[in-house]
């Protein structure tokens, strides 16, 4: 299995748990298709609580903006893949 | 459901706020009512086919008018959460905003220990600093990074419950107050309207 693969698996695994803790949801409601909503759940504290988790496991500094931009766990994965 | 409530916050009525719940979807019939409201007003912008920028927006309308404040005199400060809305409508003078939080919100062990590094009164806590930064992000249209830099918060022990922040030797008092279960951050450079 190819590296890159082992550890973009990795790393997803982990987003989810991190989004997870941020949103006050279920793993399994953070992987099925999660709608990141500035008006409802991707509010000011989920970001901050997702930016010091990923600064924490990763120790990758995301931007706030570039952040708040995210819809969806991929595109959070993307960033951190521009990022890392 | 409770009803929306606008009360006067400072004495000399210049600030006002507004907490109301925020409702399932309505029907078809009020939202079509809160279109054309907001549609002609100074809320009208691309993002009056979301909903709960609409139905907000259309609240905050019916309040004011109800109140007879007129919306082309004053601003208006809004923070969102999950179960309601506050706003604040000012004269365009003051410089203020306001944000709030359900007091029971828990945040990240990391944040939690991000904020413990940073020198704060111990009266404050972690979910009321992010709180009013949230609301000098509003006011000063700086990023949290910048703002955070030589941060010095000060509780003013003889206004029971007043924080002062300079910024530049410009100072900012924040407030907080209670309601229905939410913590609402009140920041601004007029200290006149807290007393």
């Amino acid at each position: 299995m190819n590296k890159f693969f082992i550890i973009g698996f990795i790393m997803e695994n982990k987003l989810i748990e991190i989004v997870a803790e941020a949103l006050e949801i279920d793993q399994d409601m953070a992987r099925n298709d999660l709608v990141l909503d500035p008006e409802d759940n991707w509010d000011s504290i989920a970001l901050l609580s997702v930016i010091a988790s990923i600064d924490e496991e990763f120790d990758i500094q995301l931007d706030g903006d570039e952040l708040a931009a995210c819809r969806s766990l991929s595109q959070i994965l993307n960033l951190l893949k521009d990022n890392s | 459901m409770s009803k929306p409530t606008l009360k006067s916050l400072s004495k000399d009525h210049s600030v006002s706020i507004i907490f109301a719940e925020r409702r399932p979807d309505d029907s078809f019939f009020v939202n079509i009512s809160y279109f054309f409201e907001v549609l002609f007003s100074p809320f009208a912008s691309i993002r009056i086919f979301e909903y709960r920028f609409l139905q907000s927006r259309a609240i905050i309308l019916k309040e004011l008018k109800k109140a007879n404040i007129n919306i082309f005199n004053i601003k208006i400060s809004i923070s969102h959460n999950k179960n309601f809305f506050v706003a604040l409508s000012s004269k365009k003078n003051i410089n203020i905003a306001v944000d709030h939080e359900l007091r029971g919100r828990n945040i990240s062990n990391a944040l939690e220990k991000k904020i413990d590094g940073i020198k704060k009164p111990e009266s404050l806590s972690s979910i009321e600093f992010i709180n009013m930064i949230e609301t000098f992000v509003k006011i000063t249209n700086k990023g949290w990074q910048s703002l955070l830099m030589n941060l010095e918060i000060i509780e003013i022990s003889k206004m029971g419950g007043i924080y002062l922040t300079n910024f530049n030797s410009d100072p900012i008092y924040s407030k907080f107050y209670g309601y229905n279960g939410s913590r609402v951050c009140i920041s601004s450079d007029n200290l006149e309207i807290f007393k």
